[in-house]
């Protein structure tokens, strides 16, 4: 360091050193101070921190992971830091030496004052080893290359931190250089990389402002001098270094070994890996990799709110992610605020785990910002990442806004849930007054959305805008029209506009701050929570809210709604997954046999009526299911008949138990249930116990044949089935409902089932019921859904879409 | 943010060429006619926008830029998707920038748009008297590429704003004539009428089936 420049008092460094080394706390108590930022009391404006890099030697260069007591290795740290000199200058010598034996001038080597002699050479082969030499094997090829490697390394070391003086000193950029130059030589797979120089300028400036002069005489212990020398600045930063890029190194990674060494083209030339063999799996970049796990597993495990609306944006984390991660947030935050960050990083975790953490907890921090925002706006965020707010309101923060992101990022790693989440966002609020409620996003441009008005004409696009409008063409209706229609389409244009479209006050996070009030009981009970199998709500304990019934129309739903949406639609997908699988089935039947010909022709049509409707409710955007048409009638009543049988010895089974119980003298009863679940059948059923003897029809896909005459339902033939008039609401098949000009809310709905999911409960009501039969129990504007069906080879999608 | 939502096209435009040629100062100058003798290092990816007005449309510019020694392994598929325009800068008083020139034009054969405007930049051109690249050269291969060229300086500011106009007003140009055919295609949906350059699918389709 130069003169002018002010290091602390000899004194506060030796403070620093005892309280590390020689107050015999134990090393993880040392670092819960560090993550706690309470490890040192720093003047806010203080360029350096006293005593930080001891700290950061302490947690950084460590000879055995598992030392747990600083003051059994306050001597041991000196032991491995001399070793680590050692090696740099041992380095130093054999990197920085021309093929001739020669130093350049001006190369001092640490712990001597002395410029490093020639090495002697014993003989040289001049007609290879000379500058000039075109053989293939001159060693100054090598030497020149590593020059150029230098210039390029001092080209970044020279636009360093250019608002810090202390990094224009020509000789802290020489040493900046050697480190870097020493750093890239020892990892030639990823050599040097633009940013490892503002990684290694933060350490060295640390060691530096903390070194000891071993002359000074005010000081007589020889450890701490040691410790502190001065003359060691660079090996100890590089040191350091080594240290930190053992654990962010990954993220600089940037090709495949093997494709590095083969490839003779230049760096700029990349080989497509999938160009040579088609069997390679292309590379993925560590860092990549590492943003998409921040954004896409982390962060929509812990807001999923946030996770789509970057998603819907269409917001690539690796955009932002490369140089928060890269740079340890040193662009995100200044100086003393990310090395605050860096303090519990280094403390906690060498292989830097937690810094994915913090990423999204900077993503929840700035959330507020980036939800009502679009493409352009939400990177300008991400790149220009905002001055925390708490910082210029409240001086007397509590807690470092730094040191509180730390903290959350380690209770998101711990316990990655929505649940987690809610709590940062309100710590934010409590802590940083950030407010809880998403603001209103900027109106949007009016031509993008297409007016209520349009919606006849905008469902004609099956691409996957149409979720948007069929949202769109909801304005108006109630809440309980407006359930939820979501599919995977409609995840990815988000739930959230909905609210944006609707036009209306956003109050997404009402409920949200509701339980806020009860989030202490919670957490204790939700450890508590019996959490069934069954429930598919059973990961959103959280319900603590305003039924729907009690909000008014114009209210946004909660999020907790929209994970349960979520699960709802989660639910939805399998049931279609096993229709199509039975489909799937079906179809590939053998038709070859001749007896049952016709049988399987017929069960193909059905599966084939099935398909259709499949393919209607994906694109309805509908969760409301009917149960009856996702599989055929006989396929359907042979599960039905499973069902019962199960249920029905789940019954005996406990009726058994009771039986054995004295209390409870009535066996004959079954535990009430609603009339129409339990046929009549049922009860036969039960008196035989033993399994073999339960009903158990044939499985569908082998012994189908033996049922030849299982299909009730009534067929319209199809030459009454031929469209006269494409548009007229008859001639339009069960399966027409997603087409052109049908808006969403006529669709057919049959009231939710109230039994689990497997239980269909009407097993008397034929499947396609006849229209006559149907009329009464269908609302009126379902009906296109009794005009007579038309075979699906006649549905004039194809043609209308 | 609202304010800069509206305009009539958004156009992606990148910036590439070698570490340390100016491709940061360039942005700053055009989008906060900002300069900095020392910049710090591009780390990954930075981005800025700016809306000019070309025949009384809105054209929203967003600049794209990133590190000249990224190798865009982590970011290529991110960085080049939906760019429209790419000033490819080099210095004039380093030559190597210069030579380095075809390399970053392959870059952009491999991972771009087909259709993507091009424009060779030299910068630096305050620095005359270390000037290592011929202008007449540069124009040349220029001419050759089919690329459009300029000689700027982001620190007296000279031709930056017009290098600019120049290569929105081409984008403007094609996309305005391409959009009377109804080839645009949309970049971003949600972004607004953002338009590519109009990758004629349907051209190399016929191509591809008459030759086989």
């Amino acid at each position: 360091m130069t003169e002018g420049q002010t290091r602390p008092k000899v004194k506060e460094i030796k403070d620093a050193y005892d309280r590390l080394f020689n107050v015999s706390l134990s090393l993880s108590k040392i670092k819960d101070a560090a993550l706690g930022g309470r490890l040192f009391q720093a003047a806010d404006d203080a360029p350096g921190v006293a005593g930080r890099s001891l700290a950061w030697k302490l947690f950084l260069v460590q000879a055995e992971p598992l030392q747990t007591k600083a003051d059994v290795i306050s001597v041991s740290p000196l032991e491995v830091l001399r070793a680590a000199r050692h090696q740099y200058t041992t380095l130093l010598l054999e990197k920085m030496r021309a093929p001739d034996g020669s130093y350049e001038e001006g190369l001092t080597i640490p712990g001597s004052n002395e410029p490093p002699s020639r090495a002697a050479q014993t003989r040289l082969d001049l007609s290879r080893n000379n500058p000039l030499s075109l053989d293939d094997q001159n060693p100054w090829t090598e030497w020149f290359a590593s020059m150029e490697l230098r210039k390029e390394i001092l080209k970044d070391v020279e636009r360093t931190f250019p608002d810090i003086g202390y990094f224009r000193d020509p000789d802290v950029q020489a040493q900046l250089t050697n480190i870097l130059f020493i750093h890239s030589s020892l990892y030639p797979d990823i050599g040097y990389r633009q940013g490892m120089h503002e990684l290694l300028a933060p350490l060295y400036y640390a060691v530096d402002y903390d070194s000891l002069d071993e002359k000074d005489s005010s000081l007589d212990d020889s450890n701490v001098k040691d410790f502190c020398s001065r003359a060691w600045i660079a090996a100890d930063a590089w040191a350091l270094f080594s240290s930190v890029m053992n654990g962010v190194g990954r993220w600089y990674e940037w090709q495949d070994r093997k494709t590095t060494e083969k490839s003779p083209l230049a760096s700029h030339v990349q080989l497509n890996a999938g160009s040579g063999g088609s069997s390679m799996k292309p590379y993925v970049a560590p860092i990549v990799e590492a943003c998409n796990r921040v954004q896409s597993t982390y962060l929509k495990s812990v807001d999923p709110e946030l996770w789509k609306s970057m998603q819907n944006a269409g917001t690539e984390p690796q955009i932002y992610g490369i140089r928060w991660l890269r740079l340890l947030f040193t662009r995100e935050f200044d100086m003393h605020d990310s090395m605050i960050l860096w303090d519990g990083l280094f403390a906690c975790d060498p292989s830097f785990n937690l810094a994915e953490w913090v990423c999204v907890a900077m993503l929840i921090r700035i959330r507020n910002k980036l939800i009502p925002s679009d493409y352009s706006s939400q990177l300008t965020f991400l790149l220009r990442y905002p001055s925390t707010p708490g910082d210029t309101t409240s001086g007397e923060l509590t807690v470092h806004h730094a040191t509180l992101l730390l903290r959350q990022a380690l209770t998101l790693q711990m316990s990655p849930s929505p649940t987690t989440g809610v709590s940062v966002i309100h710590e934010n609020r409590n802590l940083l007054d950030i407010p809880v409620e998403v603001p209103e996003p900027p109106p949007p441009p009016a031509r993008r959305r297409p007016r209520p008005g349009d919606r006849g004409q905008s469902f004609s696009s099956g691409s996957g805008t149409s979720a948007q409008r069929g949202l769109g063409g909801r304005v108006g209706h109630s809440r309980q029209q407006s359930n939820p229609m979501a599919l995977p389409e409609m995840l990815a244009r988000g739930l959230l506009e909905r609210g944006e479209s609707l036009g209306i006050n956003k109050t997404v996070m009402n409920a949200v701050s509701e339980l806020k009030r009860n989030l202490p009981d919670l957490a204790n009970s939700i450890g508590k929570l019996p959490l069934s199998p069954q429930s598919a709500y059973a990961a959103y304990p959280l319900l603590d809210e305003r039924p729907t019934t009690e909000r008014r129309s114009w209210e946004s739903s909660s999020r907790f709604e929209v994970e349960r949406e979520l699960s709802e639609l989660r639910k939805v997908q399998r049931r279609l997954g096993d229709s199509v699988e039975w489909i799937v089935d079906t179809l590939l039947q053998d038709e070859g046999d001749a007896n049952n010909k016709d049988t399987i022709r017929k069960r193909k049509q059905e599966a084939l009526e099935s398909l259709a409707y499949v393919r209607d409710v994906l694109k309805s955007n509908t969760t409301d299911i009917q149960e009856e048409r996702l599989i055929g009638e006989e396929e359907r009543k042979r599960r039905e008949a499973k069902e019962r049988s199960e249920k029905e010895k789940e019954d005996e089974r406990r009726r058994d138990i009771e039986r054995s119980t004295p209390k409870l003298p009535q066996p004959a009863a079954a535990p009430s249930r609603p009339q129409g679940l339990v046929t009549s059948r049922s009860s036969s059923a039960i008196s035989s116990s033993h399994p073999g003897i339960a009903r158990s029809p044939p499985k569908f896909g082998t012994i189908a044949s033996s049922h030849p005459s299982t299909l009730p339902s009534p067929r319209i033939p199809p030459s009454l089935a031929a469209p006269q008039n494409p548009i007229a609401p008859w001639t339009y098949t069960r399966s027409d409902f997603s087409s052109n000009s049908s808006p969403i809310t006529s669709l057919p709905r049959i009231p939710p089932p109230t039994s689990t999911a497997q239980w269909t409960p009407t097993p008397t009501t034929p499947a396609f019921p006849p229209p006559s039969a149907s009329l009464s129990e269908v609302p009126p504007n379902a009906s296109r859904d009794q005009a007579p069906r038309r075979g699906v080879e006649h549905d004039p999608l194809g043609a209308l879409l | 943010m609202a304010e800069g939502s509206n305009f009539d096209y958004l156009f992606k435009v990148v910036l590439i060429g070698d570490s340390g040629v100016g491709k940061s100062n360039l942005l700053s100058r055009f989008t906060r006619n900002e300069f900095n003798l020392e910049t710090k290092s591009t780390i990954g990816v930075e981005f800025a926008t700016r809306s000019i007005t070309v025949d009384g449309k809105t054209l929203k510019a967003q600049i794209w830029d990133t590190a000249g020694q990224e190798r865009y392994r982590a970011i290529t598929a991110a960085y080049y998707r939906g760019a429209v325009g790419a000033l490819l800068v080099y210095d004039i008083s380093k030559h190597q920038t210069y030579v380095n020139v075809t390399r970053w034009l392959k870059e952009l054969r491999d991972h771009a748009d087909s259709n993507i405007v091009i424009m060779l930049v030299g910068n630096k051109s305050d620095l005359k008297h270390l000037r290592a690249v011929p202008t007449d050269e540069a124009k040349a291969f220029a001419a050759e590429n089919n690329l459009s060229f300029m000689e700027t300086s982001a620190l007296d500011a000279s031709n930056v704003e017009s290098a600019f106009q120049t290569i929105l007003t081409d984008i403007y140009r094609i996309v305005s004539s391409k959009s009377l055919e109804q080839s645009a295609d949309p970049i971003k949906p949600s972004a607004g009428d953002s338009i590519t350059v109009a990758p004629s699918v349907d051209a190399n389709a016929n191509q591809g089936s008459k030759c086989c």
